[in-house]
């Protein structure tokens, strides 16, 4: 529980009626908030809600069309440096930390302890220490932070933030790479930081963290703001049908049983190397297969393995039960192996280029062409594709980059959709900082998919994502496996004590 | 104390000194003519030029841009002060302040979202042109006063060399101990990042490209003081010149990564080549060569030992 006790102090945060319109689409309509000293307030809805717009408003990186954003009841000048002057910090859901610089040299930028012109080194280092200890983050602050993982540079971003002193705080999906040991220590740093005055902003897809962390809720529909009030009110379901605008069921899909070939399609054998060990993996068509451990225990190495980014240092791989070198993605692709990595902006997509090309890359020649590139054969394919995938974007012409994350995720799908030979899917973390609406879509193809008799391989460290979809759930400590479970009958204690490396009876 | 950044961007510099003191100690040994006075004279002459210039270049390339007008500014610099209707210590002002004034021009058109590489280009042409219109061949006449003031040396150290040391040790002091040092690195690793965070970007980046339109005004002095006459596209060489020494430097073309300091063994690389194939009495043209191939396999070392990110570096 966040601290609910604290009495609501002054308006931290006030927003008046916020517009902003990009091109011809509404992002923010008419939007009025406001957020207390010590309160934690829940900002949720669907992609393109507008919750990123709002954000970035409230953190001057977008000047609004109308309204006006107050701090302690003073007016907000336009842009970053003045949002920041006015004691306003948001940590991004893209993280923007400089893997050139120390961990001390990220947390103080900006705010280094100087004397005179020069910055004093052990000063700041002493600084970054404090400021880390105080909010229970073990690093070393002289650690290179392109060396780091993603959960520790999430904690170093929101150390960054933190150490600015600031009266209003805004957390973009800041658990999304976190394992849950740090999320216990952001839950600590957050009631801490409500407890002083701070006014937070948190945005999760996380239903579970939501109400962990916060006190208040603000769901956004279609750019307006739809309801808002005490968390407390709220229950899970609730506060779903309250983000989509009508009743949701149940997220996941029903399973349907096509076990009936079971002869695989693609085999890891005592396969080792990059941080795995003697993984021994099989990949049936028809089926989920679920790949399960807390984040850097060597799951994202299968799916690279799986998907020819990294050839295996030992064992081997067998497509189609034959022994096959798939040394490159090309090799891959070629034996039917499609792969969406978790890093969608900078492993899957060219942002710069459109819809289409983007979704038409892997196509093969017959979308794109044998030798002359066909525009309107791969025009057609794409229109198709993006109608399935209930993709939103102003045309298939629109550059990847300016679409919400839910739907560049839908583009990658997009991609292997156009694959008649695709054989297997291999996906890493594919629902990260992808909304509701967007998962169960994406949950309903990847079963429409394993009934054509694709086999499907999901990464995932969302238990509950892996509970409800996978077949099988393969779970890895350490980069070994531990066990597997079917997915019909595991439990999430069952697959976390596996990924903690406990023993557990079968 | 040195920070772990700035220490970890000098450890690839080591190779680098090391091998300048080798030469330092084995050439002397090997050839007469090389251990000379005159020589030594000649050599640190020639380099204060590529050290200055190459500074500049240096901090405008850890920002993730880059300054082709360095030679226009050396060459109307050069021009200016050989001009007889400006009295000799104007000229002199006047040339770094021109370096200054195009170098907030450059870092203008940048923050105006002109390319780095466009905005320079151009930039050099304009300066290159403005001086061939006031001085069309090279010559000129550099006041008595004002020269005997740039060829001071403490024989044989000139006076131009301990400048561009010295001027090269407040850049590199300033990249790794200002926060605007800091600002430059952070802009140079991911500029999108460090607009986001609400960084002074914009004053830092027109901090750099004025500091490196100074450091060539000043670079346009050192050159007068070995030529004694003004030339506009005496600059020219300097512009590939200050990229090759740069990139010698190990500093990443891709921005935020390297150290100013590395920049000063690198420039001695450069300066001993070309000075051994003078002395060996090759054809001078030898020097491009061997240029372009030193350069070569030095980027290719670097990116062998890792001790930058490879150009396609996965994350970070």
């Amino acid at each position: 529980m966040a601290d609910r006790t604290a009495v609501p102090g002054p308006c931290r945060l006030v927003c008046e009626s916020i517009s902003k319109t990009f091109g011809g689409t509404v992002a923010v309509r008419d939007v009025s908030l406001s957020l207390a000293a010590g309160e934690v307030l829940a900002l949720v809805g669907e992609n393109g809600a507008g919750k990123s717009t709002l954000m970035n408003v409230i953190a001057g990186a977008v000047r609004p069309d109308s309204g006006q954003v107050l701090v302690d009841g003073t007016r907000l000048s336009h842009g970053p440096q003045a949002a920041r002057g006015a004691g306003i910090a948001m940590v991004h859901q893209e993280l923007s930390l400089f893997g050139n610089l120390t961990v001390a040299e990220n947390v103080l930028l900006g705010a280094e302890p100087v004397t005179g012109p020069l910055i004093g080194e052990r000063a700041l280092r002493e600084t970054a220490a404090k400021i880390l200890d105080d909010l229970g983050i073990h690093l070393d602050p002289d650690a290179g932070v392109a060396r780091l993982s993603p959960g520790q540079r999430q904690l170093v971003e929101i150390a960054k933030a933190v150490a600015t002193q600031p009266k209003v705080l805004i957390l973009d999906e800041p658990t999304s790479s976190l394992e849950s040991t740090q999320v216990d220590v952001l839950h600590a740093l957050v009631v801490r930081l409500a407890r002083r005055g701070t006014g937070i902003v948190f945005v999760s897809h996380r239903m579970n963290e939501l109400f962990r962390f916060c006190t208040k809720v603000a769901v956004l529909r279609g750019g307006e703001l739809a309801e808002e009030g005490d968390l407390a009110d709220y229950s899970h379901d609730r506060l779903i049908s309250a983000m989509v605008g009508r009743d949701v069921s149940d997220l996941y899909p029903a399973r349907t049983d096509a076990a009936g070939r079971t002869d695989p399609v693609l085999a890891l054998r005592e396969v080792s190397g990059h941080g795995l060990h003697d993984i021994t993996l099989d990949v049936v068509p028809g089926r989920v297969t679920g790949i399960a451990g807390l984040e850097g225990h060597g799951q994202s190495a299968i799916a690279e393995v799986l998907a020819g980014v990294r050839a295996p240092t030992s064992g081997q791989v067998l497509v189609a039960g034959a022994p096959t070198r798939l040394n490159s993605p090309a090799k891959a692709i070629a034996a039917g192996v499609g792969y969406v990595p978790s890093d969608r902006r900078t492993a899957g997509l060219a942002l710069a280029l459109s819809v289409a090309e983007n979704m038409a890359l892997v196509g093969g020649a017959g979308i794109r062409g044998r030798f002359w590139f066909r525009p309107r054969r791969q025009a057609a394919a794409v229109r198709e594709v993006a109608a399935r995938l209930a993709l939103r974007s102003s045309s298939t012409g629109q550059a990847v980059g300016e679409l919400s994350g839910g739907n560049q995720q839908k583009v990658l799908f997009g991609r292997w959709l156009l694959r008649a030979d695709l054989r297997v899917l291999v996906l890493d973390d594919p629902t990260r900082g992808v909304d509701v609406g967007a998962r169960e879509e994406i949950f309903g193809l990847l079963r429409e998919l394993t009934a054509r008799g694709v086999a499907v391989v999901l990464v995932s460290t969302d238990i509950q994502e892996l509970l409800g979809m996978a077949d099988d759930i393969v779970v890895i400590y350490e980069g070994r496996i531990t066990g597997t479970v079917p997915g019909g009958d595991a439990t999430e204690e069952r697959v976390l004590a596996l990924a903690m490396g406990q023993e557990v009876p079968a | 104390m040195i920070g772990t950044t700035t220490r970890t961007a000098l450890r690839a510099g080591i190779p680098l000194w090391l091998l300048v003191f080798i030469a330092l100690i084995v050439l002397p040994v090997l050839s007469e003519p090389f251990r000379s006075a005159n020589n030594a004279n000649s050599l640190m002459a020639s380099l204060a030029p590529l050290l200055l210039v190459s500074a500049g270049q240096a901090v405008v390339v850890l920002l993730g841009g880059i300054d082709l007008s360095v030679g226009g500014i050396v060459g109307l610099g050069t021009v200016l002060v050989a001009t007889p209707a400006v009295p000799g210590w104007v000229a002199a002002v006047l040339a770094l302040a021109v370096g200054v004034a195009a170098g907030l021009v450059n870092g203008l058109g940048v923050l105006a979202g002109v390319p780095a590489l466009v905005m320079t280009l151009g930039m050099s042409g304009v300066l290159g042109g403005i001086g061939l219109l006031v001085l069309a061949e090279p010559g000129g006449q550099v006041s008595r006063g004002l020269l005997a003031v740039l060829t001071l040396q403490a024989y044989p150290v000139p006076l131009a060399f301990v400048v561009a040391v010295a001027a090269l040790a407040v850049a590199w002091t300033a990249v790794s101990w200002t926060r605007w040092g800091r600002v430059v690195l952070a802009t140079g690793h991911d500029p999108v990042a460090a607009r986001r965070t609400g960084l002074p970007w914009r004053s830092a980046t027109l901090r750099a490209y004025a500091l490196s339109g100074l450091f060539s005004g000043m670079a346009g002095l050192a050159v007068v003081a070995r030529t004694y006459s003004g030339d506009s596209l005496s600059g020219g060489s300097l512009i590939l010149d200050s990229i090759t020494v740069v990139l010698i430097a190990g500093i990443a073309l891709t921005g935020g990564q390297g150290s100013v300091l590395t920049v000063l063994p690198a420039a001695a690389v450069l300066g001993l080549l070309q000075n051994l194939i003078v002395l060996s009495g090759l054809d001078s043209y030898y020097q491009y060569i061997v240029e372009a191939v030193v350069l070569v396999i030095a980027v290719a070392l670097y990116e062998a030992s890792g001790k930058r990110p490879a150009f396609l570096a996965r994350g970070g």
